[in-house]
């Protein structure tokens, strides 16, 4: 169907189509090739998608009333492009949040030299939810207490990116990047001949090398240590420790040994495991350490961390840099530690801790997105612009009883992407999630997780609350310098 | 390879096998009754739910014994713990444990024959014809994928445990299926017209295991009574033999540590198939009922010995 990208209209920024309907250079080939689609073609396609996703039995879990649902990942057709030279100082950026918020972490952990010079205030780490003196004066592999980060990052109307929140904790969604780009090489085959696209799958292999980075054994054991088939992202930990040859284990599954090391029950005998890459939130890895009810973790591991006997990615209170007070300070964290200004923006942020932004912030509730400083996933936020009179009262009241956990910040029009809707191809605000893995060496995934709002208007991307995905492809234009794949190819033709 | 991990691929194992034959049965069965017209239906069908001792069970929630109400309980019907239904939803519960481990190719095999049989179970019964195509696809889909973990799984133990699995409950299913053909009709009904189509039995019972072809390829005699039980139960060659069964589940266990205990209850099994007359059982359907019944307990034992050596309880500490 030609001409489909002509009334095709976004109120916000577009990733792939400009304000004219015209396709942005990175974006064109794609654009072509869909105007070679009947709406029939169409609907085909996303019916195999469809198809395809149940096939593989990628899910995810909702937890409800009723008990845990797997649902289908929800994927839409049309992938988000982005140009691949954009992409490159983007990574740049990644790299250097990254360093900077691990020296950061190590730093608290240690010196407190950030803390002592009074460039990020004292009160606020001691008084983080995130904070685990227990972790204080250890020094784990390269001194780097968040192995894999994944960053949040939007656009706004100007075309600016802008880091919205880092996921040092348990960040997920990768698995899902990946098999998008699984889905997406079935159901449209054609395509991947047309547009240069950059592959997605060396992340596993990144993985893989970093976390043997964490450990001097050679060939060592890996788990992911999992909370069980229940989890909401059970089907990613089960996908990464098959893809980097890991033992998908429970805490049940492992147990610290007189000697102090870490091993897994096997079938007639036990084996020594030497990095754990864990996918257990900090205060549920040790009964012994953390909350004594937890049935999830492994009585003694942090002992055993401790004393240099098992590696475990991320480092048990890594998360202190994942409150969203102190992401306000990460443009100064990068300045004081790599002598750098920031490659990417911050959102403007405003600390509902300071009387004066806290004012602001409560006079202007219907035009601010307000977040709590801990919680992950979307929830316990508020989006001013799309919120009732009541919901800005309640969360006015919670503002004034725990200041400290509360920020507020300026509600941006996230960028779009075309989307397929009930009726049309339709703009459907966007984020993006990369991945950041730091041990040994530092790397970035090609792209990221694509998370796209559903719903008309909406900007709740989350999985949990009714958002999608699509695939992500980061793409040489025509009039950049061709890749040396692509010549190698027509040398060969 | 994990113990929790271990127990779990060798029960998905079990599963698959206990299906496969239980929809193998169900379709034989009901090719034998169509020649058997002068068996009611109550005597007809009611031994595929003796077979599992739940008698009682059924005629809680049943009216009566007709084909449709027993292929009901048997296929579709939730509340039965042994309905081929369960069966698929014990596979998916166990797939999701041991996902990591399952070549991901046949992943989706697996996946896929799960949504197929439970989405389309109801429908399938609506007529004879259309439960018999329908049954028929799990079969073949459940084949091609023990076919697929035998060429893309590395035979590891995780594959040996599927192994163990599979022999365990292949034997144990010829045995029910045996007792169930030969001894249940014959049992319940003892009328002329009954045992003049005895080679019938038999051969229903050949059918039920895939095995009629393979018996006139070998035995090359008429099909009887204690021919089918010596070829059924003692042949070597036969995948679905008794003995070949408990022969390869041996050969497994003995790649494994600590095997004796099972090794033992394996070799009570072995002493009692040799000191067997099957000339005689073939004739005394209660005797053969008794013999057969003792083969179940004796796999129970082999079970059990399995269980305890290879999945111990998850402790705090060792």
């Amino acid at each position: 169907m030609p001409g489909r990208w002509t009334n095709y209209k976004s109120a916000s920024f577009d990733e792939l189509i400009d304000n004219n309907g015209t396709p942005r250079p990175a974006a064109e080939k794609l654009a072509r090739w869909f105007d070679t689609l009947s709406t029939e073609d169409l609907e085909l396609r996303e019916t195999a998608a469809k198809l395809a996703i149940q096939q593989m039995g990628i899910t995810f879990t909702v937890y409800s009333d009723k008990g845990n649902i797997d649902r289908e990942w929800p994927l839409d057709i049309i992938p988000r492009i982005i140009d691949a030279q954009e992409w490159s100082g983007v990574e740049n950026g990644l790299k250097q949040r990254l360093k900077a918020l691990n020296l950061f972490i190590d730093d608290i952990y240690n010196d407190q030299r950030i803390l002592n010079e009074n460039i990020v205030p004292r009160a606020l780490i001691e008084s983080s939810a995130n904070f685990r003196s227990e972790c204080k004066g250890i020094k784990p592999a390269h001194n780097v207490w968040a192995n894999i980060c994944g960053t949040d990052l939007v656009r706004s109307e100007d075309g600016t990116l802008y880091v919205l929140e880092d996921n040092l904790r348990v960040p997920s969604g990768v698995s899902y990047m990946i098999e998008n780009r699984e889905v997406m090489k079935r159901v449209m085959p054609e395509v991947f001949r047309e547009c240069h696209i950059q592959p997605v799958d060396n992340y596993t292999s990144d993985l893989h090398q970093m976390l043997c980075s964490l450990t001097e054994q050679p060939d060592p054991t890996l788990c992911v240590l999992t909370p069980g088939v229940f989890n909401s992202a059970y089907f990613e930990h089960c996908f990464l420790a098959q893809e980097i040859g890991a033992e998908l284990v429970e805490g049940r599954d492992l147990f610290v040994a007189d000697d102090g090391y870490v091993y897994m029950r096997n079938v007639g005998d036990k084996q020594r495991v030497d990095v754990i890459y864990r996918r257990v939130d900090d205060e549920f890895l040790d009964p012994d350490c953390f909350n004594p009810a937890s049935t999830l973790g492994v009585r003694g591991l942090i002992k055993a961390w401790k004393s240099g006997k098992v590696a475990i990615a991320n480092a048990p209170g890594a998360g202190v840099a994942d409150d969203k007070v102190i992401y306000s300070y990460v443009p100064d964290i990068i300045r004081y530690y790599l002598n750098e200004e920031p490659l990417i923006a911050n959102v403007p942020t405003y600390r509902c801790e300071n009387i004066e932004e806290r004012n602001y912030v409560l006079d202007n509730l219907p035009s601010l997105v307000v977040k709590p400083a801990n919680e992950s996933g979307g929830y316990g936020m508020l989006i001013g612009p799309q919120s009732t009179p009541e919901e800005q009262a309640d969360m006015a009241e919670n503002i004034k009883n725990n200041p400290r956990n509360y920020i507020g910040q300026p509600t941006l029009s996230l960028s779009t992407v075309p989307t397929l809707s009930d009726s049309d191809i339709e703009a459907r605000h966007i984020d993006l999630r990369p991945f950041v893995l730091q041990g040994s060496d530092i790397s970035v995934t090609t792209g990221g997780l694509t998370r796209v709002a559903l719903v008309k208007g909406s900007l709740v991307v989350n999985s949990s609350q009714g958002g999608g995905s699509k695939d992500t492809w980061v793409v040489h234009c025509d009039d950049a310098p061709k890749s040396s794949s692509s010549q190698q190819s027509q040398q060969q033709s | 390879m994990l113990a929790r991990v271990a127990e779990n691929i060798y029960w998905l194992s079990r599963y698959f096998e206990r299906a496969e034959n239980n929809v193998r049965l169900i379709n034989a069965h009901s090719n034998l009754l169509m020649d058997l017209p002068l068996v009611d239906d109550h005597d007809g069908w009611m031994p595929l739910i003796s077979i599992n001792g739940q008698d009682d069970e059924f005629s809680e929630k049943y009216l009566s014994a007709n084909e449709q109400n027993v292929v009901h309980f048997l296929l579709a019907d939730k509340s039965n713990s042994s309905s081929l239904i369960n069966a698929f939803f014990a596979i998916k519960g166990n797939l999701r444990s041991c996902r990591d481990v399952v070549p991901k190719n046949v992943f989706e095999d697996i996946n896929s024959l799960c949504r197929m049989v439970i989405e389309n179970i109801d429908s399938s019964l609506s007529s004879p014809s259309q439960r018999q195509a329908f049954l028929r696809t799990i079969e073949s889909r459940l084949q091609a994928i023990a076919s697929g973990l035998n060429c893309n799984m590395c035979h590891d133990l995780g594959y040996l445990l599927m192994r163990m699995g599979c022999y365990l409950e292949r034997a144990d299913m010829t045995s029910r299926i045996i007792d169930v053909q030969s001894t249940r009709l014959s049992a319940v009904n003892t009328a002329p017209e009954i045992m003049a189509i005895q080679a019938q039995r038999w051969v229903s019972v050949l059918r039920s295991l895939a095995a009629n072809q393979m018996f006139r390829q070998h035995v090359r005699r008429p099909v009887n009574g204690p021919d089918t039980l010596t070829f059924l139960l003692l042949n070597t060659r036969l995948p679905r033999s008794y003995s070949f069964c408990l022969d390869h589940l041996e050969q497994c266990v003995k790649a494994l540590k600590n095997p004796e205990h099972v090794i033992a209850a394996i070799g009570t099994l072995q002493d009692k198939l040799k000191s067997a007359n099957f000339t005689t059982l073939a004739r005394d359907p209660v005797g053969l009922h008794d013999f057969l019944d003792e083969l179940q307990l004796g796999m129970l034992n082999v079970s059990a010995a399995i269980s305890t050596t290879y999945f111990p309880p998850l402790q705090d500490s060792e």
